[in-house]
């Protein structure tokens, strides 16, 4: 340190040079290890998807590349078959009937655990561990037991079974995703409402004269937007990639059961129907992303 | 105190309100947070509610708000009794410890949400809510979200919009403890210009002693769900109705005394008056004195000794240790501070005035810093 004043003090010693020549610049050991891993990790992940991509459009008889096993996923179905666009927007419509269930039945039960029954919330938390307790299929034998049963009481419980199983919609379907999904969208939106201190949102605003659906519609939803989406996100992924409940039920229009049924056995169109049915799903998932993100901004600018 | 009538920034006239609290008995399981708790403010009036944690203000404050219910007793406002009022019926104006601000809204539109819920339309309620921020000095951040804001600017803005719906009773729930100490004190002064120019009757509760005593027309210790004392800051501090009263308040030195005939006290070699009831002469007993009643005199031959000497400003307070291993705490003006710095030999003796005696069935309290 003196040394360093001494120097400073006498500006006639040993010239220096302009510009202090720079010691090269290292790379922390840490950074380095980041960027390891992060490589190593998109090699696990990316890796099996382009090669996955690059046999799909590969022509094997004229060399070169080729779409034609993705222009066989779209061909006219035959007869008694459905086509891609009416499985597409079946499975859209059972996401879209499942988030809107789990969100009516997950918002009010979170928000009343938070803000009036705290003492509960440790059963109603175990509780939705038990669907990632019992797999899908003991699930789905439970449910065509109950199904059964109640078909041979033929009442008005008989009826409403029919109703909902019936293959115009997807409402049995939907009501079973909601029971799956419930373990993950419990967990976020209670992040979610952890994060804004909920109780006091709602004093302040029952104090200013609001009653409880403005509480809930104007000061709660708003500031839980991103964990509402993202269980929406985890509902969507569900229901798109679910295959073992429908398919062990009999329905056979659900997006992921109708790619297996395709009547193909080229290897390569089968590879191109997941690679599809992947890229669909992420494609869908960045858009309703996006339009969070587009929103977030908007709000802060 | 007579009714407050005084003139809101947009013409309204607003007219102080009575609060009473009336045997009000609020009990969690086995625990009562409030255990017969009256109490009367007038209108116009910033009472604070002071105590430590647990004894009861913020259930006293929740209950005045309507977000909870007491068990028994009855909360009246002008009169009438309000106990089973929703809290979005009181037309009460809350600020939270925590800034409590609608996260996804502007500052304006914060300051605006309670005239929304009164119907009142657009253009007039933002109207209202930019000159509701400029009467807190925030005019120009009236676009700006609450993440975009202070700790202190966010509680400007909670100010201004519980103040927006001209309340009846303004709720102040330890609304500076999150703040830095220059801010706190800021803040401190303007809820109380406020508070003086609106004249809307006030509830503050704080747990700090200080801002108890420098913003409130009265100051109400609680303790255990119960009120100790409620008086003017200079009263309380001045003539602690209890022991903890004195305690809380300030800090104060136990000495041993004896009661002398004519309501006097022997302290030593002093003969002083006793303030309050007098004791029965001759008896031994305690006598409460504040560390500023302590008068310390260097004296090379003293039997008390400055352990420790911490500087406060104008202000130096000494820990001292008596030869008879009694400790005393003591305040000196702090340019004499050095006359008596750490390690000195003193004597002391007390200021020629009343002294408080404390009552003979209370035990002895530690002194510490």
């Amino acid at each position: 340190m003196s040394a360093a004043l001494e120097q400073v003090a006498q500006p006639d010693a040993t010239p220096q040079p302009a510009v202090a020549r720079r010691a090269p610049r290292r790379p922390a050991r840490g950074t380095v290890l980041r960027w390891v891993i992060l490589i190593l990790a998109g090699i696990y992940f990316v890796g099996p998807l382009i090669a996955a991509i690059s046999f799909t459009v590969q022509d094997h008889v004229h060399g070169g590349i080729s779409f034609s096993a993705y222009r066989q996923i779209f061909a006219t179905p035959a007869t008694g078959q459905i086509g891609f666009t009416t499985a597409l927007v079946y499975s859209l419509e059972l996401s879209a009937i499942t988030i809107v269930i789990t969100l009516a039945l997950m918002l009010p039960t979170q928000l009343l655990l938070h803000l009036r029954v705290p003492r509960a919330r440790g059963i109603v938390e175990t509780l939705t561990l038990l669907p990632l307790v019992f797999p899908p299929v003991v699930l789905v034998v439970g449910v065509s037991d109950t199904f059964a049963w109640v078909g041979d009481n033929k009442g008005g419980l008989s009826s409403f079974v029919t109703y909902i199983r019936g293959g115009g919609h997807p409402l049995v379907l939907a009501l079973l995703y909601v029971t799956l999904a419930m373990p993950f969208v419990f967990r976020t939106i209670d992040a979610g409402i952890r994060s804004i201190d909920a109780r006091t949102l709602v004093e302040a605003a029952r104090g200013l004269g609001a009653g409880w659906l403005t509480v809930l519609f104007r000061v709660l939803m708003p500031p839980l937007r991103t964990a509402i989406i993202n269980a929406a996100f985890l509902c969507f992924a569900l229901v798109m990639g679910e295959y073992t409940i429908s398919s062990i039920l009999l329905y056979t229009k659900p997006f992921p059961v109708w790619l297996y049924q395709l009547p193909t056995t080229s290897g390569q169109v089968q590879a191109a129907v997941s690679v599809f049915s992947l890229l669909l799903v992420e494609v869908l998932l960045l858009m309703i992303g996006a339009l969070n993100w587009r929103r977030g901004t908007q709000k802060r600018g | 105190m007579s009714a407050v009538t005084s003139i809101a920034p947009s013409g309204v006239v607003q007219s102080g309100t009575t609060v009473e609290y009336r045997d009000v008995y609020r009990v969690f399981g086995a625990m009562s947070a409030l255990a017969g708790l009256s109490l009367r403010i007038e209108p116009g009036e910033l009472l604070a509610l002071l105590g430590p944690s647990g004894c009861g203000k913020t259930t006293a404050l929740r209950l005045l708000a309507g977000f909870d219910r007491p068990t028994s007793g009855s909360l009246l406002i002008d009169g009438q009794d309000v106990s089973n009022v929703p809290a979005n019926k009181r037309d009460m104006g809350m600020v939270f410890q925590s800034y409590s601000l609608f996260p996804t809204m502007s500052a304006r539109d914060n300051v605006a949400f309670g005239l929304r819920m009164r119907g009142q339309s657009g253009p007039q309620r933002r109207g209202r809510a930019v000159e509701l921020l400029e009467l807190v000095g925030l005019g120009e951040h009236a676009k700006k979200f609450p993440h975009q804001l202070s700790g202190g600017q966010q509680q400007r803005v909670a100010l201004a919009r519980a103040l927006a719906i001209s309340p009846r009773v303004l709720l102040l729930d330890e609304p500076l403890s999150a703040l830095d100490a220059k801010v706190r004190e800021q803040l401190r002064d303007e809820i109380r210009r406020l508070q003086l120019e609106l004249g809307v009757t006030t509830v503050f509760v704080t747990h700090d002693q200080e801002e108890a005593l420098s913003l409130a027309d009265r100051v109400g210790v609680m303790r255990d769900g119960r009120l100790e004392q409620c008086a003017a800051p200079q009263e309380l501090y001045d003539r602690p109705a209890t022991q903890f009263v004195a305690e809380f308040v300030g800090r104060m030195n136990r000495l041993d005394a004896v009661a002398e005939p004519g309501s006097m006290v022997r302290v030593g070699t002093q003969l002083l008056p006793a303030d309050g009831a007098s004791p029965a002469g001759g008896g031994p007993i305690q006598i409460l004195v504040r560390p500023e009643a302590l008068v310390v005199t260097p004296d090379s031959n003293g039997d008390t000794v400055v352990m420790v000497a911490t500087f406060r400003g104008a202000t130096t307070r000494l820990r001292l240790l008596r030869a008879d291993g009694v400790e005393l705490l003591a305040d000196v003006a702090s340019h004499l501070a050095p006359e008596v710095a750490q390690g000195r030999r003193v004597s002391v003796s007390l200021l020629e005035r009343p002294v408080l005696v404390a009552a003979s069935s209370e035990q002895e309290v530690p002194i510490d810093e």
